[in-house]
């Protein structure tokens, strides 16, 4: 393992029968997330093969925000990634919901919302449209639709561009409609990745008002960024990522008690350079 | 529940919304294909009409020069006109000097004429003695070949002229005791038992599929380059393929989507010719007047339907291949030229579906609609001309979608060339490529011991060729194993370069016939392509070394090698094997074997991408040289359309054969 935090008793029973599938108790509420030995390799022309992910373990509980914090490169949005099953991994797995992620990968997008960057919206269509068409692609029942956007307009102020194109609306209201589009079809697990990138500091703090509301209703947040603030702010606990692999894992406090450090960013490069340090050594 | 409520349904509904709000999408497919054929219909109509006009009402103006010019106006050409009671569609000017008004535009027709004898004693009795009547003059026109009415002017005279002929001749012949009338000797009809309808439909066959094909990749390209290449760079991929939805529909609704604008583009443009024909037009221009009926009309779109899905295949897999609108552009001119070069056919003389044409896709389909139109086909040649292209176009889609679905393609999963740091070496070796080809066109203008074959050979591939590689070797410090892929490849790839070869050498050999079409080269050249020199100085073993395995070892290990290696880390596959195919033909200073070299350079780069060795580049460019060198000697320029057939399937195999290969020397982003 490459933390030393505590497994949970459901990856400890995954990883001891991984030869075999993997079907978790039914009497046990299944683990929103589970992650084990996760691991993808890119080819590079220059490099050869490189190990964006290299053997990673964690696992998201109910109503918590989760934070993936790592320097860009550390690969936090391939690990995203292989979660939203758009990569396979090379290596491991992940159950989501008490589902194998690689034989289900449709109900667990249906699970699932992902929110990034790079996530665009069609500029030609209205909002109205963006996100009817999200809820019922995402398998959201039809005769419930309606509702939903109802709800969703209202609850992001969202009433006056309902109809008008995505092309027509501002940076903000693009944000706001690309957050409703992600709870289009209500799913009880969502994904941010680096999610106020490119954002001011006042879209920013919208931004994460609102993750805080959604765990508040309930819902799993897997949380990746790079900005310790965000992440000392909102998430229960945080995995450090480097390199590819987990070098620490727990809530603020457990990480200041492991690090003898107080600021997230003096734990942060506490553990990466202790990381690379031990890195360099095994090398030798 | 209805499709468009199945998830399927609901992408393909999300493509054609997002598309028919495009501007640019809505003109291409739906505005330019309505507007395009009445545009045509009622120019070729105008243009018509106002030809009669002025033919009638300004009648056309030739001067006659000369005294027997003068003569044969006044005697001949005048009464022949009273008598046959045509109107007179010209009328003799007088000018100061002719030739000048010729080409000032003032006279269309200058007649030039002289005695050679004595002038006819009197006017309208013709002597016996040929050279002191009318029968003794010598007559000249001169015309401007690049003026309408200066043609229009010689034919009408020329008809008036031959007609006058014959009744002078008559009349010797009369005067000589043959008592016979002109009609009794030879009597000669013509009578076209062919309608106006199905000549019009022949001469609009040969250009209708080009036509309506190109309408259809130009307005397919924007809604093509909009569905994957645009997505991608928009960032709506992402999006989508996070949602609960299968890639394979996600794919299949955007091939769906493209096909939709096809039908759209080219049910317009038939459904647009039936109504201008049928209804709007009272009198259609002569060229456009075909036969339509229901029938035909569907029957025609039943044609269209192959053609249509192999261009939306084709066009969906440069979409999936390119990584921004740029690239896909990149790819769409290529792609337009091979989809769209086989319906020229239908324009060849001699060509027909009879004859062996319908194994050739595309090509055949394109004679079928020209046979279609003209009313003269069989059932049996157009069934199998369609399943012929409706089976290429299932290879190109089914073949499109796979490589589209896959993880590397559909979420770009490999790094980007922009991450890629390129060594001093990756920099420059276009410039010195260019520095090459420059040193090369230099010496040929400027040094005339160049002009001969081995002088050339050795300014090529030794000084050049092997030369220029061994000076990049030492200047940049590389390796020359691995620069010029010196390894030991698959095995399996022998039989796939032993029948890849002979079947390009082919098809490459058809493909010069036509570029030379395009870009005339003289019989003798057409003839001797492959010799290029006189074979008689050497023996046959000497022009095989000379011909095959010199220029096999020495440009490979420059084009396949050096280019190759320098350029691999800069861009994608598809692209890298065009540029180095391009440079490969640049290199060969030739316009009509442009064409065939890219495509022989492009499919060597492949091999050697895909085999990780030189070794069998080198041999299939030997075999393609001597098969060429060979064929020049013994085979006649064109064979039968079931050896192209033959052929094509050869390679269509083989290159399949080489996809499936993993790749060994790996482009940037692959």
């Amino acid at each position: 393992m490459a933390w030393g935090g505590a497994m949970t008793e459901n990856v400890e029973r995954m990883q001891q029968s991984r030869s075999e599938p993997t079907e978790v108790d039914p009497s046990v509420k299944p683990m929103p997330i589970i992650v084990a030995e996760l691991r993808r390799a890119f080819n590079d022309p220059s490099r050869g093969r490189i190990w964006a992910v290299d053997g990673i373990d964690f696992e998201c509980r109910f109503g918590e925000i989760f934070g993936l914090l790592g320097a860009n490169g550390a690969g936090k949005t391939t690990t995203l990634r292989m979660l939203s099953t758009v990569l396979r991994p090379t290596g491991g797995r992940i159950l989501v919901l008490g589902r194998e992620l690689r034989k289900h990968p449709l109900a667990v997008r249906q699970n699932m919302g992902f929110y990034s960057a790079t996530t665009a919206l069609y500029p030609r269509l209205s909002v109205r449209e963006t996100l009817e068409f999200f809820a019922r692609i995402n398998g959201y029942r039809r005769d419930r639709v309606g509702r939903r956007l109802a709800y969703l307009i209202e609850r992001f102020g969202l009433q006056d561009y309902a109809d008008a194109r995505i092309e027509a609306l501002s940076t903000g209201m693009k944000q706001k409609v690309s957050l409703a589009r992600t709870l289009a079809h209500d799913p009880p697990i969502l994904i941010f990745d680096e999610p106020t990138v490119g954002l001011d500091v006042l879209a920013a703090q919208d931004l994460l008002e609102v993750v805080e509301e959604l765990r508040a209703d309930g819902k799993t947040i897997l949380y990746s960024t790079h900005i310790m603030s965000e992440a000392e702010r909102i998430c229960d606990r945080i995995a450090i990522l480097h390199r590819g692999r987990i070098l620490a894992c727990d809530a603020l406090a457990g990480l200041r008690e492991q690090s003898g450090k107080h600021y997230l960013e003096d734990i942060f490069l506490h553990f990466v350079r202790h990381g690379d340090r031990d890195r360099a050594a095994a090398e030798r | 529940m209805a499709w468009t409520d199945t998830k399927l349904g609901l992408l393909w509904r999300l493509e054609m919304r997002h598309l028919l709000r495009d501007r640019r999408a809505l003109v291409a497919a739906f505005l330019v294909p309505v507007l395009a054929l009445p545009v045509v219909l009622w120019t070729a109509r105008i243009l018509e009409s106002a030809g009669r006009e002025q033919v009638s009402e300004e009648a056309l103006r030739i001067n006659f020069d000369g005294a027997a010019a003068l003569w044969v106006e006044q005697e001949l050409l005048l009464e022949l006109a009273a008598a046959t009671t045509v109107s007179d569609p010209w009328r003799a000017v007088e000018v100061e000097d002719p030739f000048l008004a010729l080409a000032q535009g003032e006279v269309d027709l200058v007649v030039q004429g002289r005695w050679l004898g004595d002038p006819p004693s009197a006017p309208g009795s013709p002597s016996m003695d040929a050279s002191s009547g009318p029968e003794g003059a010598s007559l000249q026109l001169f015309f401007r070949a690049d003026q309408g009415r200066s043609n229009r002017a010689l034919d009408i005279l020329g008809e008036q002229l031959s007609e006058a002929r014959n009744a002078v001749r008559h009349g010797l012949l009369q005067q000589a005791g043959f008592d016979l009338e002109i009609d009794q000797v030879m009597a000669l009809s013509e009578n076209d038992l062919a309608s106006g309808g199905q000549v019009a439909g022949a001469q609009l066959g040969r250009w209708l599929t080009l036509a309506i094909l190109l309408f259809v990749v130009l307005g397919g390209s924007v809604v093509a380059g909009d569905t994957l290449a645009g997505e991608r760079e928009r960032g709506t991929l992402e999006t989508l393929l996070t949602s609960a939805v299968d890639r394979r529909q996600v794919v299949l609704a955007k091939l769906l989507a493209i096909l939709s604008f096809g039908v759209l583009v080219a049910g317009v443009q038939l459904l647009n010719l039936f109504v201008q024909l049928t209804w709007v037009m009272d009198e259609p221009p002569s060229y456009f007047a075909v036969e339509l009926t229901w029938g035909r009309l569907l029957l025609l779109a039943v044609l269209f339907l192959p053609l249509l899905a192999t261009a939306a295949g084709a066009l969906l897999w440069i979409s999936g291949r390119s990584q921004s609108y740029r690239e896909f552009h990149f790819y769409l001119l290529p792609l337009a030229a091979l989809v769209l070069l086989p319906t020229t056919a239908a324009a060849l003389p001699g060509a027909s579906l009879e004859r062996g044409w319908s194994l050739l896709p595309i090509a055949n389909l394109s004679l079928a609609i020209r046979a279609v139109l003209s009313g003269h086909f069989a059932s049996s040649s157009l069934l199998v001309a369609w399943l012929v292209t409706a089976a290429v176009a299932a290879w190109v889609v089914s073949a499109a979608m796979a490589d589209v679905m896959s993880e590397s393609r559909l979420a770009g999963a490999e790094r980007r060339r922009d991450e890629v740091l390129l060594q001093p070496f990756e920099r420059h070796v276009g410039i010195w490529f260019a520095g090459f080809w420059s040193f090369i066109f230099l010496a040929l203008v400027h040094v005339p011991l160049l002009s001969g074959f081995i002088p050339q050979l050795l300014l090529n591939l030794v000084l050049v060729c092997l030369g220029g590689s061994w000076l990049l070797i030492k200047l940049y410090g590389l390796q020359p194993r691995r620069t010029f892929a010196l390894r030991q490849p698959p095995g399996v790839l022998w039989p796939l370069v032993l029948v890849g070869a002979p079947a390009l050498a082919i098809l490459n050999g058809a493909i010069y016939q036509w570029t030379a079409r395009l870009f005339p080269v003289s019989r003798r050249a057409l003839e001797s392509v492959g010799l290029g020199f006189d074979t008689d100085r050497f023996s046959s073993l000497e022009i095989l070394a000379l011909v095959a395995v010199l220029p096999a070892i020495c440009e490979e290990l420059a084009f396949r090698g050096v280019l190759l290696s320098g350029l691999r880390r800069r861009m994608p596959e598809p692209q890298l094997c065009l540029v180095v195919g391009a440079v490969f033909a640049i290199f060969h200073f030739d316009l009509a074997r442009g064409l065939p070299t890219l495509i022989l350079g492009a499919i060597l780069a492949w091999l050697t991408l895909r085999s990780g060795s030189i070794y069998p580049a080198m041999l299939w460019h030997g075999l393609n040289n001597a098969l060429v060198l060979w064929s020049g000697r013994h085979v006649s320029s064109t064979l039968h359309p079931v050896v192209y057939g033959a052929a094509a399937l050869a390679l269509i195999w083989v290159l399949n054969r080489l996809r499936h290969q993993p790749r060994t020397l790996r482009g940037a982003s692959n």
